[in-house]
């Protein structure tokens, strides 16, 4: 079981959150399932993790937040950043401050999976 | 006795400065300036020195200061002192419309949106028009600024802005779990299912996706009209941009088995709102795929030296244009029907943007299309190369 790649998820709505983990636990992932930015930056802090799927606007710290103090600690672990595409500029700065990727909301969660196992390739 | 005094004096200088300019005006002047007092607008005239000479009643309104007050001075001198929205100063000789107007004769041919300085210290946003003044001899005797306050409506706009921007966070992320668990059933992630539920769920899918791009649209509308004003200038990197955007219809294109090619040249300049370039160049480029069904989109990206422009090319070989259509294609709500192709949702609000958005750039867009041969736009955008 401690095989098993451990991917953090971070996105505040329930349902998506599950959405993602249930796809990551298909595809022979482990997700660890977190609500709101402190949660995040903890967890991807303190636990083994071989990939960030990260939502931004989340409660008490915003994805981006996240990202610059995940990105200056842990440099190489791969973020995909997960968003509306209304917020045009807070996916450019995600990718200008490390993100590895970024896809927008609704997506499709086979993509999800392919672009997330690309950028943890790419390592 | 001294308040007599004041008065008497006040009065002198009043019509001191009215005269000076009352020589060179025709006789109807007095007829004129109560006729300036009485619009809504503000307004002053100076001298070819940018020295007021005439101030009306609203610009009192507008800024705080009373006629008395400002006579003689420059705009300049703690009064409006106008900057652009970004807050640079614009007093200085070389940069002031006004003085552009009178001495080099670059007269803005539209309304210029600056800030201006209330006697409060507060600041007003104002919509400005500038025009030299000549005698009837030709000569030049000053310029007048016509300013309004729309501080109100920018307000507006930008809760408007804000509206949209949490109603699009709320709208889409209802309809990223229904997509998004649907997908899960239909890919048999949660379970075999029989051939009519596949039959009835992809039925819910397409129209759900249908629906999901009438949304698109009209949150890109909300956010879109009406904000003119909150136009950014800032350094943007189009390479990076273009890049990024590529990078993230990537997979879409895949999925179609279209080859998407690309070709940008690195250090692509301009000054402009990233946000709406952004929005603008994603409406291309996901056009071009969302209308190809086979083949190839391209993107290419260059400057050229001579005419000191960005120029942005996307090509399909997708379905194409009809010619009665390319000239209401960038019209807003306008939608070409393509007989036997399914239609895909869409309120024909893509290209009325990409339009606007390239226009306030003060850049042009052309389009080259036939049916059944594809599409090329061509995009050309004031810009230099960042080093």
């Amino acid at each position: 079981m401690t095989d098993l790649k451990q991917v953090l998820v971070a996105e505040d709505d329930p349902g998506l959150n599950r959405l993602i983990s249930f796809k990551l636990e298909k595809e022979g992932f482990k997700a660890l399932s977190v609500f709101d930015g402190k949660a995040a930056l903890k967890t991807a802090l303190e636990e083994d993790i071989k990939a960030i799927i990260l939502d931004i606007m989340m409660p008490f710290l915003d994805g981006i937040q996240v990202l610059k103090k995940v990105h200056s600690a842990k440099p190489q672990l791969p973020v995909l950043i997960l968003s509306i595409k209304s917020r045009e500029n807070d996916l450019h700065q995600a990718l200008e401050l490390g993100a590895k990727d970024y896809m927008t909301k609704p997506f499709q969660p086979d993509d999800l999976i392919t672009r997330l196992k690309q950028i943890m390739e790419n390592d | 006795m001294t308040d007599k005094k004041t008065k008497k004096n006040q009065k002198d200088q009043k019509p001191d400065s009215l005269l000076k300019y009352q020589s060179t005006f025709p006789k109807e002047v007095s007829f004129l300036i109560n006729l300036l007092d009485q619009i809504s607008d503000g307004i002053y005239i100076t001298d070819p020195e940018r020295k007021i000479m005439y101030w009306n009643k609203a610009a009192e309104t507008i800024t705080g200061y009373k006629q008395e007050e400002v006579l003689g001075k420059r705009c300049a001198d703690s009064i409006l002192e106008h900057t652009d929205l970004a807050g640079n100063k614009l007093c200085s000789t070389e940069l002031c419309p006004l003085h552009k107007a009178m001495h080099s004769n670059k007269v803005p041919s539209e309304p210029l949106t600056l800030k201006a300085l209330h006697k409060e210290g507060r600041l007003v946003i104002v919509e400005v028009g500038i025009t030299p003044l000549h005698s009837i001899s030709g000569t030049l005797i000053g310029g007048i600024e016509i300013f309004r306050d729309v501080s109100a409506k920018v307000e507006l706009e930008e809760q408007k802005a804000r509206f949209f921007s949490s109603l699009s966070h709320e709208l889409k992320t209802p309809l990223a779990n229904m997509q998004g668990y649907l997908d899960l059933i239909l890919s048999g992630d949660a379970g075999e299912i029989n051939e009519l539920q596949q039959e009835f769920l992809n039925t819910i899918y397409n129209e759900e996706q249908k629906l999901a791009n009438y949304i698109e649209d009209l949150l890109e509308m909300g956010r879109f009209e009406g904000t003119d004003y909150s136009y950014q200038q800032n350094v943007t990197n189009l390479s990076a941009l273009i890049k990024s955007l590529i990078r993230s219809f990537k997979n879409e294109a895949a999925k179609k088995g279209l080859v998407l090619n690309h070709n940008i040249a690195t250090g692509l300049g301009l000054l402009g709102d990233k946000e709406r370039l952004s929005q603008a160049f994603s409406n291309l480029i996901g056009n071009a795929i969302k209308y190809t069904e086979a083949g190839t989109v391209s993107i290419e990206a260059w400057f050229d030296r001579e005419e000191k422009e960005l120029i942005v090319k996307i090509s399909d070989s997708g379905i194409g244009i009809p010619e009665t259509d390319l000239k209401n294609i960038f019209e807003m709500f306008y939608r070409v029907e393509h007989p036997g192709v399914r239609n895909k949702g869409g309120t024909g609000v893509g290209l009325y943007i990409v339009e606007r958005v390239i226009r306030r750039h003060d850049g042009k867009i052309s389009l080259e299309s036939a049916p059944g041969e594809g599409s090329v736009f061509t995009v050309s955008l004031p810009g230099f190369i960042i080093d």
